[in-house]
């Protein structure tokens, strides 16, 4: 075959016993030079590219910045081609996708790195947000739940929890679904941290979906927490007046009048709280004669809102007419009026019974009709719903 | 098996006799125990793996050193380094092919193969050194151009000035290049068993035990060490596949379908423009490499950047579903075009990167389309990409068992097995059928080589010894027979020489006139036994190839043809004229 060097060095390198050994260590030789010089290369390749994934990263980072959502979304993908497992860079690719609005896209990359991290709750949370839009509420809820139950890099991850139940709350909200989000919220104020702000918020969103008993308590927990401003004392009245606990009601009501003396709203459920503990027909333990003086008061207050939201609505109660729930209710009330003494009330509860029906049934249509009432009348239509739930 | 005694067999017989190694007895015992050249082969697989993994690694590296230097480092290059990059890189290309590495044109595959049937797997050194600089240089630059046949041939060819300094034998020294190519494949892929597949499949075509050891050894050694280096991250990633519900398989049939159409399109358009092209005065051929990089500019200024290069990054992409089906099967027929202008060109670059993202565009599509329609299944575009990987590979490269391979290992997903069953079942068949002469082979055919096809001779009907066998004779003469009775039949009978059945499940074989012989030499009441203890005879089998009993009817008159299940239960006889005439009827019939 080949002739190397000289007899001797061919006749050792010819021996079966030398030849092999000798063969392997020249091998092992040039395979550690060869290895030596691709480490040393491909150092100074990683060390090149990420100097340029840094470079595009922060480039994508100005663009966003200076609202350039679509230069930015070039400038992330070419950070990703010099990091392409860079989940700091495929992050902002998909915030700026959002950012361009391309909407599509971006959900399409979220969901690429929900499948690579599927318990990310930033992932989880944004993918949610964007789905949302459209609308498949069980894939957002499920999505939110991601959020709520994933795993967060960054170090507030309680406060970005609680971030995506707030949002999945409101989620619920908009589509009117206020059992879904009153039981998330039962969730959320089971695990919530000593944060008077949280705990306001909270109640806020229990008061929305008609839970006050709740709501008062977490009102209350803000107030512990040092959050004594006037909306938190309106909504501690608020949810107080709701779940008829109306000398607390009249207390918080107060408290916010002093805070804020100007606000409607304060005055309006103070006068309502007010009158209810004076003037409640339906007040526990009170005498039957006191009770029968304070239908007589409720009556004529509700003939007056009968009267005002007539005129209000431009409805004529002076001709005998039917036609319109107004005046129809009209003539009942006048026919009521000669019977509706405190005598005939205390001594005939079945006509104290009919009177307060057709004081609340008053009250009720005129708001319907003429709007949210204040004053008397709110308490009367308070007393008036608080009694119709009773007997659903 | 046993040779045929010296009145019987041909001059010559058998060659087979092994070496034994003389010398001292340390030799002797070193050679026996721990050192040969069979194990040695199997050691140096190994590090012709290490060296083709650094080597491909390298020649990754410079590839992205290139890029960044032709095209600046923005994935959507600026309009002016788009045109120009490709274009003047074209020119330098065509320089250095037409002048010093001549051998480093087109994509590797079919120079590798070439290199293994007619100068037994020699690949001078130059030609690796070429092929490194002027592909790394064409897919820097952008052309539309892969880097894993150039690394199979750099793999090849580093096994092969390897081992030529390492004196070995000539049957050794043919198989290093198989061994090189299959390890700067895994590399260049990062997938071992697609690449051990392939080069069986592609470069060797066929399953041998003697070099199947040395081609994993190499392959696992280079992906190795190419993961050290690189990661072991696959190319592009691969989301996960889910569950694949029954109804889509029918989405995948279609896939199937396109894939062939698409792959025929692209074969047919290489093997139509690349002889016109070749064909053309000298002065334009040396400027086919700068139009097409002009032309592929024009695309990517045209806003498609994607087609440039390798475009694994683009690849990525589609698969984690960045692209509309419109983008996605404009970009298909984009890549066809691009590649074929410059593949046709005589640019040195290979096509496995195109096919695939040619295929992975083509899934993706499929499967955006497919999830427009029906809303309700559930499988991810990434999924139908891989599978459009595949298909493709199994419709264009016609390797259909590395396709299936390819996907799996790439995704490393088991159950993506059915929908890459199906959609490259349908590839594969469709392409075959409009285009029976896969384009490797068409390519070899254009270069005047005659290379075995190895698609057709997988497909080749084999002729079977039962096809040409003949009746067995109608008396069996037994070795417990004395000579004279022998005799006495034999002379009844019409044929020159007769079997004769052994007690020893075995058959030999005695001439008529040697037979009636031994009354005149007075050993008329021996038993044939004893008398021709040494006349054993090779038997065939019904069901095997012509080939075997060519082997024997050349060195014996007659053979018997006998069930496997009984060796002594004979069901014809066969000689060198029924084995001709087999075959001259076989050629005849086709």
């Amino acid at each position: 075959m080949h002739s190397i060097g000289d007899p001797p060095i061919k006749r050792l390198t010819e021996s079966v016993i030398i030849r092999e050994p000798l063969l392997i260590t020249i091998l092992v030789v040039l395979a550690s030079i060869f290895f030596a010089l691709t480490h040393s290369y491909t150092q100074a390749y990683d060390h090149r590219r990420e100097k340029l994934g840094t470079q595009w990263f922060n480039s994508g980072n100005a663009d966003l910045q200076n609202h350039r959502p679509a230069a930015a979304v070039d400038d992330f993908r070419t950070a990703l081609v010099y990091a392409p497992h860079h989940w700091g860079y495929q992050l902002r690719l998909a915030e700026a996708l959002t950012a361009a609005n391309r909407v599509n896209e971006a959900i399409a990359y979220y969901r690429s790195l929900r499948q690579s991290r599927p318990d990310s709750g930033i992932v989880n949370l944004e993918l949610a947000r964007l789905i949302a839009r459209t609308g498949d509420g069980e894939e957002v809820q499920k999505l939110y739940n991601g959020a709520i139950f994933g795993e967060w890099d960054t170090a507030n991850a309680a406060e970005n929890r609680r971030q995506a139940f707030f949002e999945l709350i409101d989620y619920f909200l908009k589509r009117n679904d206020a059992a879904q989000a009153e039981s998330q919220l039962i969730a959320l104020s089971a695990d919530l941290p000593a944060d008077a702000q949280a705990h306001r918020r909270i109640a806020d969103l229990f008061l929305q979906v008609g839970d006050n008993q709740r709501a008062l308590e977490q009102y209350r927990l803000a107030l512990r927490g040092k959050l004594r401003d006037a909306d938190t004392l309106l909504g501690a009245g608020k949810a107080a007046f709701r779940s008829g606990q109306y000398p607390a009601a009249k207390s918080y009501l107060e408290r916010a009048l002093r805070e804020q003396p100007e606000r409607e709203e304060t005055k309006t459920l103070l006068d309502a709280s007010q009158w209810l503990l004076a003037s409640n027909p339906l007040a526990p333990e009170i005498p039957a004669a006191e009770k029968a003086r304070r239908i007589v008061q409720s009556f004529a207050q509700a003939g007056r809102r009968l009267q005002a939201c007539a005129q209000q609505s431009h409805v004529s109660l002076s001709a005998p007419s039917n036609a319109t729930v107004l005046g129809r209710l009209f003539q009942k009330w006048k026919q009521a009026s000669p019977l509706v003494t405190e005598f005939r009330l205390w001594r005939d509860p079945r006509l104290a019974e009919t009177t307060l029906a057709l004081i609340f049934e008053v009250e009720e249509q005129t708001a319907n009709q003429c709007g949210a009432p204040a004053g008397a009348d709110l308490a009367l239509l308070t007393i008036a719903h608080e009694k119709s739930g009773e007997s659903r | 098996m046993s040779s045929p005694p010296a009145s019987l067999a041909p001059a010559g017989g058998s060659n087979a006799s092994p070496t034994r190694p003389s010398g001292s007895l340390v030799r002797r015992l070193g050679a026996r125990f721990f050192f040969n050249e069979d194990r040695f082969f199997l050691v140096l697989a190994v590090f012709l793996g290490i060296f083709a993994g650094l080597a491909v690694v390298c020649f990754r590296i410079t590839m992205e050193w290139t890029r960044l230097f032709l095209l600046g480092s923005s994935l959507n290059p600026s309009p002016w380094r788009a045109f120009l990059a490709p274009s003047l890189t074209g020119l330098v290309i065509s320089a250095l092919v037409l002048t010093i590495f001549q051998g480093a044109r087109g994509s590797g595959l079919n120079q590798t193969k070439a290199a293994l049937y007619i100068s037994d797997g020699y690949i001078p050194f130059r030609t690796v050194l070429g092929k490194f600089i002027t592909a790394t240089l064409a897919i820097g630059s952008g052309h539309s151009l892969g880097p894993e046949d150039p690394s199979l041939q750099i793999g090849a060819g580093l096994a092969s000035a390897i081992g030529s300094r390492l004196r070995l034998s000539r049957k050794k020294l043919r198989l290093l290049a198989p061994v090189g190519a299959a390890a700067g494949l895994a590399a260049a892929f990062n997938a071992p068993i697609s690449a051990v597949l392939f080069v069986i499949e592609e470069v060797i075509g066929r399953w041998s035990a003697d070099i199947l050891g040395s081609i994993v050894l190499s392959a696992v050694a280079s992906v190795v060490t190419m993961r050290w280096f690189l990661g072991a991250e696959p190319l592009f990633r691969v989301p996960p596949t889910g569950v694949i519900s029954w109804e889509e398989l029918a989405a995948y049939a279609v896939l199937g379908i396109l894939g062939g159409i698409a792959s025929v399109v692209f074969s047919r358009g290489i093997g139509w423009l690349r002889p016109r092209l070749k064909a053309t005065p000298s002065l334009l051929q040396f400027l086919l490499p700068a139009i097409a990089g002009l032309l592929i500019g024009g695309i990517a200024t045209a806003g498609f950047p994607q087609v440039m290069g390798a475009g694994y990054d683009f690849m990525d992409q589609a698969m984690h579903d960045q692209y509309t089906w419109q983008v996605l099967g404009i970009l298909a027929g984009l890549k066809i075009l691009a590649t074929t202008l410059s593949f046709v060109s005589g640019t040195p670059g290979g096509m496995f990167a195109p096919t695939l993202f040619i295929g992975a565009m083509l899934g993706g599509a499929v499967g955006s389309v497919e999830r427009i329609l029906f809303p309700h299944l559930t499988g991810s575009v990434g999924t139908y990409a891989l599978v459009g990987m595949g298909v493709l590979f199994a419709g264009f490269l016609r390797a259909p068992i590395t396709s299936v391979f390819m996907a799996l290992e790439v995704s490393g997903d088991y159950s993506i097995i059915l929908p890459v069953l199906v959609a490259n079942t349908f590839s594969y068949l469709l392409a075959r059928k409009l285009q029976p002469a896969p384009i490797l082979e068409e390519i070899t055919r254009q270069d005047g080589l005659h290379l075995p096809a190895l698609e057709a001779e997988r497909e080749q009907e084999s002729i079977r010894v039962e096809d040409a066998m003949r009746h067995p004779p109608d008396f069996l003469l037994d070795d417990q027979m004395s000579a004279a009775e022998a005799c006495a039949l034999a002379k009844e009978l019409p044929e020159t020489h007769l079997l004769v059945k052994t007690q020893s499940q075995s058959w030999f074989l005695v001439a008529k006139e040697e037979l009636c012989k031994m009354m005149e030499f007075g050993e008329g009441g021996q038993l044939l036994h004893f008398l021709f203890p040494d006349r054993v005879v090779p038997c065939l089998y019904p069901d095997q190839e012509l080939e075997a009993a060519l082997r024997y009817t050349q060195e014996w008159p007659v053979v018997p043809v006998v069930s496997r299940a009984d060796v002594l239960r004979i069901q014809g006889v066969i000689n060198l004229q029924d084995v001709l005439q087999a075959y001259r009827k076989s050629r005849a019939a086709s």
